[in-house]
């Protein structure tokens, strides 16, 4: 059959913009950021159907909920996903996104975020998230569009999230062998810890529930899509408020009462639809956090607060999920060798100096 | 967002364009398509209120032309059946009365041109919504320069009967605020645009190859070579006292490059959008470092400039009655050299020194224009003595040595030219050369200090890439049509040249949220 020379000029044009596409994806992976405390650096690494837990949400949970500790006590595989100011959108596409890579059992979701009535506008927030997605994954290219929409971002930032070489091309004067072979390993399964300890905190008194408190609309609606993911998917979820032990120059007292009236309206939600709500947020006796000694700032736990709270949800998780304990299973070897990993991530750290401990909380500071 | 050549937005708008210009099925929708195109552009490369002054003077040379033209229709209606004496003393009879429109048209399209740049010199403020326009208070539209130019043009070619009035006004609206060229043109003949307007072809898959190729080339240059040469010549000219010797020398020689890439880059982006749609422009740049000569350099600079200055100044000057009757009176007094040298000298003067004054107000402008005027001027009067010196030395001037020798010297006048104006001050030049020979700074170019001053040395490794591609492109472009011949090759090699150049762009291009889009340096005019 003759091809007529405008089919085969429409196809060359395909062919030749498809190329190009696919090199700009891979140009936009070897140039961008290439650092551990970016979401979901080392997720990918993960065999496909391994990981039973999945955490989400803001800083508060990245930073206090450590994966591998709950490797050690109990057997759970998980990753932390969680970053800063992650909001209820992002969790949500990136919720879909962690399903389809690993099919996990449990979703646990910080719902610290649901409380804004407004999209934190920072678009290196959404960097964080994105840039270490598939360059072609839908859930990058949906998280991104409704991000853009519902933060009104900037054309030309929006560009530069779709296409994250519009802002990371000049890193071509630091290319090294880092950025081709990304052997910049997360190396605690996502979190973020901190062994600063703040312990000048003014602690949080009592808080009046307000029963007709409501979420603000996008939260509600992401809220609902989540659930709705979780019924077609057949997986579990979990909506938790992360304690927060005390008053910071990020937490006033007035946030604290939001955030505790936003879970409480959530758990109201979640148990007309069968699912698990937990507010922690004031819960600091029955977690044993000590809000002079477990927080690296008053609002975020160091790791002392982490351990203390990842070994509650540990308990918590045992009670009420089934999720297999994996120690045994040779299959799961990746995971112990994880772990010895974390564990000398972790003496490394706890030998570091109070100023070493500072400049990182610093650093990490989103 | 504001639109510029070399930025992102330019490119998504100059894409979303083609879509919808590509969709109409005739040239008169394609026409509307491009005027909707204009101004959308320019709501965004200059604002709603300056585009009302381009819009007014739009329809100044619509109805001023449309009025001369009638006259030349109704007198060659009369002159029907009249024999040629009879005809044109009835035509000059019709220009004469045209001649009232033409100065009215002179008057204010030209007159509003220099009230802006008098306004610059006396620094009156500019402003940018009509409510705000005083005497003092200037409402300044984006390439005023150049569609001046162009007006004034078309009202001489209908006036001279050159060229046809156009009775459609879409087309001369059109014409006059035509995105590709409003900002930096080139200055063109709108009876050539407009007649092209009549025919606009539909998709063709080539135009838009060659189009697209020729725009990642103008942006090659823009942005990969001339805007990081420009962070080091902004860094020493910005700083004049706190540089000496080679560093100013480098500056000097940059300049030169960066000028070069940046103008010509953007009529690269410009006549390969309009090449896009099927539109011909003219070229503005011919190898110009190859010149061999002052005058011929200007032959391959800015050519629709030099072009317009023949047309319109030099030639109606020589070409005066009152003027060659007096280089007549020259002749019979100091002899056929002399008057021949005066008959050229006396207009090539006064076209560079408006050139000059085109190209700025500032007295350093006046200078600029004079030093390129007295080089020409020197090379066209001393031609036959300045043939004699090499032949009286034995040198062979068709060896590559020569030639070399002597395109290194049209480099070195270009260099000179620039540094009356590189730092902006009025004793450029002076303070430029007192730098340069102050104290010599050599050990700058082994120490790596040189590489401290706004371009690192990976960032002057791409420049110098750069410039050696552009050098051996420009070779080439003597020898044979690039794109055509590329087009040939085997479908592997050309394509890996198009990705080498595409992603040279992406990767090497100063652009993105951290780089402000930076302006091509000859949209100030």
């Amino acid at each position: 059959m003759k091809i007529s020379s405008k089919v085969k000029k429409a196809a060359r044009a395909l062919i030749f913009f498809l190329i190009l596409i696919l090199m700009l994806g891979g140009m936009s992976d070897v140039l961008r950021v290439k650092s551990p405390g970016r979401a979901a650096n080392g997720f990918y690494d993960m065999k496909s159907g391994q990981c039973d837990v999945v955490m989400l949400g803001p800083s508060m949970i990245q930073q206090g909920c450590f994966p591998l500790e709950l490797w050690k006590d109990h057997g759970i595989t998980a990753y932390n996903l969680g970053s800063g100011n992650q909001s209820p959108i992002a969790s949500y596409h990136f919720a879909k996104e962690a399903i389809e890579k690993q099919h996990p059992k449990l979703i646990i979701v910080e719902c610290g975020q649901f409380r804004m009535r407004k999209t934190a506008l920072k678009t290196s927030y959404i960097h964080y998230l994105t840039d270490n997605m598939p360059f072609f994954s839908q859930n990058r290219l949906s998280l991104i569009a409704d991000y853009s929409k519902e933060a009104k971002i900037k054309t030309e930032d929006t560009i530069g999230l779709f296409v994250p070489l519009t802002l990371y091309h000049s890193n071509w004067k630091k290319l090294t062998k880092k950025y081709f072979t990304e052997d910049v390993k997360n190396k605690t399964c996502g979190a973020r810890i901190s062994t600063k300890i703040d312990s000048q905190v003014d602690v949080f008194g009592e808080v009046e529930v307000n029963p007709s408190f409501e979420l603000p609309d996008r939260s509600s609606r992401y809220l609902e899509k989540l659930m709705d993911l979780c019924d077609e998917t057949g997986t579990e979820l979990l909506l938790i408020m992360m304690p927060i032990p005390g008053a910071t120059k990020y937490v006033s007292f007035g946030s604290f009462k939001r955030r505790y009236n936003t879970m409480e309206a959530i758990k109201r939600i979640a148990s007309e639809r069968g699912y698990n709500a937990v507010n922690l947020l004031a819960s600091y006796d029955e977690l044993g956090i000590d809000p002079q000694h477990d927080t690296k700032d008053g609002q975020h736990l160091n790791y002392w607060g982490g351990v203390k709270f990842t070994s509650w949800l540990g308990s918590y998780l045992k009670e009420n999920y089934a999720l297999e304990d994996h120690r045994d299973d040779p299959g799961y070897k990746t995971y112990q060798d994880a772990y010895e990993i974390y564990q000398d991530y972790i003496d490394d750290k706890l030998g570091d100096t109070e100023a070493d401990a500072e400049a990182e909380a610093e650093e990490d500071e989103i | 967002m504001t639109m510029s050549y070399n930025s992102e937005f330019y490119i998504g708008f100059l894409a979303v364009f083609l879509i919808v210009y590509f969709l109409m099925p005739r040239p008169r929708l394609r026409l509307f398509v491009i005027l909707a195109g204009n101004m959308l552009f320019y709501k965004f490369a200059g604002g709603l209120n300056p585009m009302s002054v381009i819009f007014a003077t739009a329809i100044l040379v619509w109805l001023i032309t449309m009025k001369m033209g009638r006259g030349y229709e109704e007198c060659e209606k009369q002159a029907a059946d009249l024999d040629r004496k009879a005809k044109n003393a009835l035509i000059n009879e019709a220009k004469k009365k045209n001649r009232k429109w033409l100065a009215l048209g002179l008057v204010l399209i030209l007159g509003f041109l220099i009230y802006i740049k008098v306004g610059r010199v006396l620094h009156f403020d500019e402003v940018g919504h009509i409510r705000d326009i005083r005497f003092t208070a200037m409402l300044v539209p984006v390439g005023l320069s150049y569609y001046t130019f162009s007006a004034v043009g078309y009202l001489a070619d209908v006036y001279w009967r050159k060229a046809k009035a156009e009775k459609d006004p879409v087309k001369v609206l059109t014409a006059l605020t035509f995105f590709p060229i409003i900002i930096e043109g080139p200055i063109l003949h709108y009876d050539d645009l407009m007649k092209q307007f009549d025919e606009m072809p539909g998709f063709s898959y080539e135009r838009l190859s060659f189009g697209a190729q020729r725009i990642f080339w103008g942006l090659f240059k823009k942005i990969v070579v001339s805007d990081r040469l420009a962070a080091y010549t902004t860094t020493v000219f910005g700083n004049l006292g706190e540089f000496f010797g080679i560093e100013v020398l480098l500056a000097v020689i940059a300049n030169v490059l960066v000028i070069y890439t940046d103008f010509s880059g953007c009529m690269d982006i410009v006549i390969g959008s309009a090449e896009c749609m099927g539109i011909e422009l003219p070229e503005n740049f011919r190898q110009p470092f190859f010149a061999k000569g002052a005058a011929e350099f200007w032959r391959r600079w800015h050519i629709t400039l030099g072009a317009w200055f023949k047309d319109y100044v030099y030639m109606p000057l020589a070409m005066n009655p009152r003027f060659m009757k007096w280089t007549g009176s020259i002749r019979k007094k100091a002899g056929a050299r002399a008057s021949r040298i005066v008959s050229s000298a006396v207009p090539l003067m006064i076209v560079w020194i408006l050139t000059g004054l085109w190209h700025g107000t500032g007295i350093n402008y006046l200078l600029w224009g004079i030093y390129w005027g007295i080089l020409i001027v020197a090379e066209t009067a001393f031609a036959p003595e300045l043939k004699k010196i090499p032949e009286k030395l034995g040198v062979n001037t068709e060896s590559f040595g020569y030639q070399f020798l002597q395109m290194a010297r049209t480099f070195i006048y270009f260099a000179v030219g620039r540094m009356f104006t590189a730092d902006g001050s009025k004793g450029s030049i002076i303070h430029i050369l007192r730098q340069m020979v102050g104290e010599h700074r050599l050990w700058t170019l082994f120490d790596g200090s040189l590489y401290e001053h706004g371009l690192d040395r990976k960032d002057f490794y791409v420049a110098l890439a750069g410039i050696c591609v552009i050098w051996i492109v420009d070779i080439l472009s003597t020898r044979m049509k690039i794109r055509e011949e590329l087009a040939e090759q085997p479908l592997v090699f050309r394509w890996l040249v198009y990705y080498a150049l595409v992603i040279a762009v992406l990767i090497f291009g100063l652009y993105g949220p951290q780089f402000v889009a930076s302006d091509f340096a000859y949209g100030v005019f």
